[in-house]
């Protein structure tokens, strides 16, 4: 019904990690890396780096890289996120 | 997490002219964050749904309001009809990635705009009275909250996004809106900043203006135009006052640069 909306679009760099988490694990989804996610934050994080390196051995159209080198650089924001705490 | 919720958005509107439905629970509802910090927003961002000709006005304001994951999705929901639904007074998911962009640091849009989505973009032509509403609305919102920027989300995230687009005054075909020209019609209707289009329109005019009393079409073209519209959006000249030097005309160029 709705075409305009991404998970992109409720990205915010503040919000809280969880929260940071979720929107890029639903971004993963949308690349075709669905899958379970951990309760501990440190372990989900690691499972959507995982997720990302399998999407990257995959073929990519030009939007999907320019996803990808998004979900890259939001992965190194959460990473420092929880490092600075 | 702001505290600044924009409960007066119905007022706003209404008192345009324009017609508003209210969908409950618009005055407490906002993204995570909730309501926008002092000083913001500072932004109009201009979207379109990509919903098809054949969705209604409610459906997608009650999707924007709450059905998707992300909800709110927009502060406002503009239909075919011009009606805007009125769906969250505090911030809401419409921008996301993107920018940085007029002093809004990156993906961070959404704490800094009032988000407007406007049905349609799906290919169909934008109904007139859902383009005049939709400067007519967004020139409202400038004024009252003191707005200086209007952008579309394809200039804050143009690696992802293409909305506003379609047939309609400021696009042709499928393609994105031109929101320099959008911004020079909103120019007529709301004090917001000067585009680089304006100030180049008024540029062009201005270093080829006639001396005084020649009275050629070119000088009447700038009494009409360019001036009105230097005088409204710099301020400081009165309808009786005497027309500016170019000197100062190039004063106000280089300043608004």
């Amino acid at each position: 019904m709705y075409g305009d909306a991404e998970p992109e679009d409720a990205w915010h760099p503040d919000d809280p990690v969880r929260v940071l988490l979720d929107n890029l694990s639903r971004r993963c989804a949308n690349l075709g890396e669905p899958g379970v996610v951990s309760a501990d934050a440190t372990e989900w994080l690691a499972e959507i780096v995982e997720r990302l390196e399998r999407i990257r051995r995959r073929r990519l159209s030009d939007m999907e890289q320019v996803r990808v080198a998004m979900i890259a650089e939001d992965i190194e924001h959460i990473r420092n996120r929880m490092r600075d705490g | 997490m702001g505290d600044r919720y924009l409960t007066d958005l119905t007022d706003v509107l209404r008192a345009a002219g324009l017609p508003v439905i209210e969908l409950d629970g618009w005055r407490t509802r906002a993204r995570g964050s909730g309501g926008y910090d002092p000083g913001k927003p500072t932004h109009v961002m201009v979207h379109h749904t990509a919903s098809p000709p054949s969705s209604s006005g409610e459906g997608d304001a009650w999707y924007c309001a709450e059905g998707d994951e992300d909800a709110p999705l927009s502060n406002l929901c503009l239909d075919r009809d011009g009606v805007w639904w009125v769906l969250a007074a505090g911030a809401t998911n419409t921008n996301g990635k993107g920018g940085p962009l007029d002093g809004v640091p990156a993906d961070s849009m959404n704490t800094y705009a009032i988000g407007v989505e406007a049905n349609g973009g799906y290919g169909e032509t934008w109904p007139d009275a859902q383009t005049d509403s939709y400067l007519a609305g967004v020139a409202a919102l400038c004024d009252h909250y003191g707005l200086a920027y209007v952008r579309g989300h394809a200039e804050w995230a143009p690696d992802r996004k293409v909305d506003p687009a379609g047939p309609s005054p400021w696009a042709t075909g499928n393609s994105t809106w031109d929101m320099d020209d959008f911004r020079h019609d909103l120019s007529e209707e709301a004090d917001v900043a000067l585009s680089d289009k304006d100030i180049d329109r008024i540029a062009a005019r201005v270093w080829s203006y006639p001396a005084a009393g020649e009275g050629s079409k070119a000088t009447r073209w700038f009494l009409e135009h360019a001036y009105g519209i230097v005088r409204r959006y710099l301020g400081g000249y009165q309808d009786d006052s005497p027309l500016p030097e170019p000197t100062m005309l190039q004063q106000i160029h280089d300043n608004t640069r």
